[in-house]
């Protein structure tokens, strides 16, 4: 008879991030069982970094799987190292040169230059920008995890395919378009040309349906009424679980948006945007509170946020917030993966006497109106609605201009003013 | 809108003048040596296509419109020749005659040059509207110079047919060429050659890209746009007005040390921001190209606006030549000149990338299946309700 | 030159910025060739004087 091993006194605890999140779950099952490529549609706030952090480790750890995270800036790579760690897991950040760190990175997080890439490392993170000089021919992983893939071209998508033969794409479709500076009518109506999102451009290639798709359904970071007014602008449906968070000032409770309307007289430039906005913000400071399951405390700088859609507007925001550093003050480009509890966002067509499709880009409206967590203002044009008619009337056939004109709409009537 | 209102100060300088006014110092298209000017016009359903070479001139309608090319030998045989048109909608009008009759020798020629048009600085294809608006204002709404016989009459071109886009062509390639752009005409004869090589081999010009063709086409097309807008910076005119949209910035020193050096924005609004890596000149925007000091290469550190709604901007890991500036000095900054020789490189990693055996994200193969095994607990979670 | 070239429309574009810089148009017209104070017409000023007349 053979005698049984021990039971081991302390068995190693199996990672249970995928028991409560069924979409983590089902990313990790096809990775696991060789599927060739994962999407996962994620809307704002909905755990995409939670995701793809865990969905690293368990592949990593259970599977025994080498891993390479994409990140789209030097910013988000930090982040993801740095939450890659918080999971326990062994991770490296790929740099040029090992001589500096970045400051903001985890102890945890070992740094690693691009000469002293070798495989078997783990976990790996890096910008895209690296990754593609990365030499073909010694470095690759079993899988590759690409963070806000729709930020990232389908042509540079194909540069990554190098590195690894499954691929796992998270993105929220929802936000701004890949930056793209060369022409690309030749490409025009094709959903899979190189200046498309990869997401969505590797679906449309995708004839065998060998791409799994997913979504992430839950929101944490906005409120009911915030999911109700920006699920016009995704076709993947989606509910807030946020735990209730509100802001208070000195009159009570506020809703979780509002609109404060302007008169604009002198274009996008006028002071009177700034002015509004920067006021709303020190009102904000001087008597706000936040109010969450944790209790109530003061709004500090660190909880707010300023956001519009031009250089010259976020000039002047940060000429007239300047003795209060710690209030994010940037253009909406710049805001994209921010979260604060309260929120003053330009609204885009501020100043506009025609629209432009700068303006009316849905994606740019998406991210301004998707950075709060308890509170967004909205400074609006009191010109605008009557611009948006007017253009309608003219070209009924734009539908981002009827988008937009739905969303003031929602935003004027249903944000009560307080 | 400070940049707005500069460029409604060239117009009312126009308008005053009652002459064009430059808009940068160099000429920012070559001059149309050896070229063919093409218009098109439609009546009655029916295309007509007029060529000239300065010389002589040619004109046929209908099925055989494209005679006009073939009078001029048009053809991928031998060197490759600039076309001199209006705008994008003649070419569209010449695309679609050539889809048509793709036998023709000029055809895979005009596909050559609708791709070549899509990369600014070529001098494949010279867009008369376009080249000329980038080169001058004129004394009339933005929307009036959109329209070639705007151009024509204040240039005074009292010809009518395809001519008549030469003479504008040379109107606007006056001056010294914006250097670098020379070496952008060496792309066309590359493209053309490499363009004549593949349809040697039997390649039909008409099929469709690749994801290869595609992504390659893609950087192309970003990169030319990209050192096109860079090498523009050199030039004075367009460096001036470049300081009020924020492209380069000038102000005084404020500080200085070894590497490092502080300063006083003259306007608030930079499109420079911490982290990038920039360079620069001593003196103000139009000094771009006379400065004796430069700043070859540095980081922006920090850009911030203080309470005085002032901008300053740190910049660290200065290298100037021959010397450092100190206090007080007046310094002009830009982003890093684009390097055209990196972007090569990197066109080439990339076409390298896109050519590796089992990239099947570039469409190269299908990957070898990998059958894992799924631990019970993610089988049960993935079942779960979301 | 028997005509001089036509100024389509830069009366009314004049109009347009004016009003959304909060101008009279009159006013920047008049005030383009001074080096007014303000940034507003400082980058007017710089744009009329910057521009190099050139002869055909």
């Amino acid at each position: 008879m053979t005698a049984e091993a021990p039971p081991q006194a302390n068995p190693p605890r199996v990672p249970a991030a995928h028991v409560k999140n069924p979409t983590l779950a089902r990313a990790l099952f096809a990775m696991m069982a060789g599927d060739r490529a994962v999407v996962v549609d994620s809307p704002p706030g909905a755990g995409k970094t939670h995701l793809i952090t865990n969905l690293a480790q368990q592949l990593h750890d259970r599977a025994g799987m080498t891993v390479a995270i994409a990140a789209q800036t030097r910013a988000q790579a930090l982040d993801v190292a740095n939450r890659t760690a918080e999971t326990g897991a062994a991770v490296s950040l790929l740099v040029k040169h090992k001589s500096v760190r970045p400051p903001g990175l985890s102890p945890d997080v070992t740094l690693v230059s691009q000469g002293r890439l070798r495989p078997g490392l783990g976990i790996v993170v890096a910008t895209t920008a690296r990754w593609l000089w990365t030499p073909t021919h010694t470095f690759r992983t079993d899988a590759l995890l690409v963070d806000e893939a729709y930020q990232l071209t389908y042509a540079d998508l194909g540069g990554l395919g190098t590195l690894a033969d499954q691929v796992t794409l998270v993105g929220d479709p929802g936000q701004i378009d890949p930056v793209v500076t060369g022409e690309t009518r030749r490409w025009d109506g094709w959903a899979a040309g190189p200046h498309q999102p990869s997401p969505s451009a590797l679906l449309a290639s995708d004839s065998d349906g060998h791409v799994t798709s997913l979504r992430l359904p839950k929101t944490w970071r906005l409120g009911p009424a915030t999911t109700d007014l920006i699920r016009p602008l995704y076709s993947i449906p989606f509910e807030s679980a946020r735990p209730p968070s509100h802001v208070e000032d000195s009159t009570g409770p506020l809703p979780e948006y509002c609109v404060q309307h302007v008169t604009v007289t002198g274009g996008q430039a006028d002071p009177a945007i700034a002015l509004a906005a920067a006021t709303r913000v020190r009102a904000r400071l001087a008597s706000g509170s936040v109010h969450t399951l944790d209790g109530a405390r003061p709004l500090t700088a660190r909880d707010v946020a300023v956001v519009a859609p031009h250089v010259e507007q976020t000039t002047m925001l940060a000429a007239a917030l300047a003795d209060q550093p710690d209030v994010f003050v940037g253009t909406i480009n710049q805001a994209q993966g921010l979260e604060r509890h309260a929120v003053v966002a330009v609204h885009p067509l501020a100043g506009y006497a025609t629209v432009s499709p700068f303006a009316t880009d849905l994606g740019r409206t998406c991210v301004a109106l998707s950075r709060h967590r308890s509170h967004l203002t909205v400074v609006a044009d009191d010109r605008t609605s009557a611009v948006l008619a007017r253009t309608l009337r003219d070209h009924p056939e734009d539908t981002a201009t009827r988008t937009q004109q739905h969303l003031l709409d929602t935003l004027t009537n249903q944000g009560a003013r307080p | 809108m400070s940049a707005t209102l500069f460029d409604l100060g060239m117009r009312l300088r126009a308008a005053h003048e009652q002459r064009p006014v430059a808009r940068t110092h160099h000429s920012l298209a070559l001059p149309p040596n050896g070229a063919l000017a093409v218009m098109t016009a439609r009546e009655a359903g029916e295309l007509t296509v007029s060529a000239s070479d300065g010389e002589r001139e040619a004109s046929h309608a209908g099925e055989d419109a494209l005679e006009a090319l073939d009078e001029f030998e048009v053809s991928v045989d031998g060197a490759h020749r600039t076309l001199v048109v209006a705008d994008h909608g003649t070419l569209r009008d010449l695309l679609s005659l050539a889809l048509r009759a793709p036998e023709r020798p000029c055809a895979p020629v005009i596909a050559w040059w609708d791709q070549r048009a899509d990369h600014p600085g070529s001098g494949a294809v010279h867009m008369c509207i376009a080249a000329a608006r980038a080169r001058f204002a004129l004394g009339t709404s933005p929307e009036a110079e959109r329209d070639l016989g705007t151009w024509l009459r204040w240039f005074g071109i009292d010809d009518a047919g395809p001519s008549a886009l030469l003479q504008l062509a040379r109107a606007t390639a006056v001056g010294p060429v914006l250097p670098g752009l020379l070496d952008c005409a060496g792309a066309d004869s590359r493209s053309w050659d490499a363009f004549a090589k593949r349809l040697r081999k039997g390649q039909d010009w008409r099929r469709p890209d690749s994801r290869t063709d595609a992504a390659l086409g893609l950087a192309t097309r970003s990169d030319a746009a990209e050192l096109f807008d860079s090498l523009l910076l050199g030039d004075p005119l367009a460096a001036v007005a470049a300081s009020f949209a924020g492209s380069v910035v000038c102000g005084t020193v404020t500080s200085a040390t070894k590497g490092r050096f502080t300063v006083r924005a003259d306007r608030p609004v930079s499109r420079l921001r911490p982290g990038a890596r920039v360079a620069g000149w001593e003196g103000e925007a139009c000094d771009v190209q006379d400065s004796e000091t430069r700043l070859r290469d540095g980081e922006i550190e920090a850009a911030a606006m203080g309470t005085d709604a002032a901008l300053d901007i740190a910049v660290r890991d200065a290298v100037f030549r021959p010397s450092p500036l100190g206090v007080g000095d007046r310094v002009s900054l830009r982003a890093r000149p684009v390097d055209p020789f990196q972007q090569q490189r990197a066109r080439r990693n990339l076409s390298q990338r896109y050519r590796t055996a089992g990239n099947w994200l570039a469409g190269r193969g299908t990957p070898t299946p990998r059958r894992g095994n799924v631990p019970l607990d993610v089988v049960l979670a993935a079942a779960d309700e979301a | 030159m028997t005509n001089p070239p036509p100024t389509t429309g830069l009366d009314e574009y004049t109009e347009q910025i004016a009003a959304s810089v909060g101008r009279d148009a009159a006013e920047l017209v008049t005030s383009v060739e001074h080096d007014a104070a303000g940034e507003a017409l400082a980058a007017l000023h710089a744009g009329y004087t910057q521009a190099a007349a050139v002869g055909r």
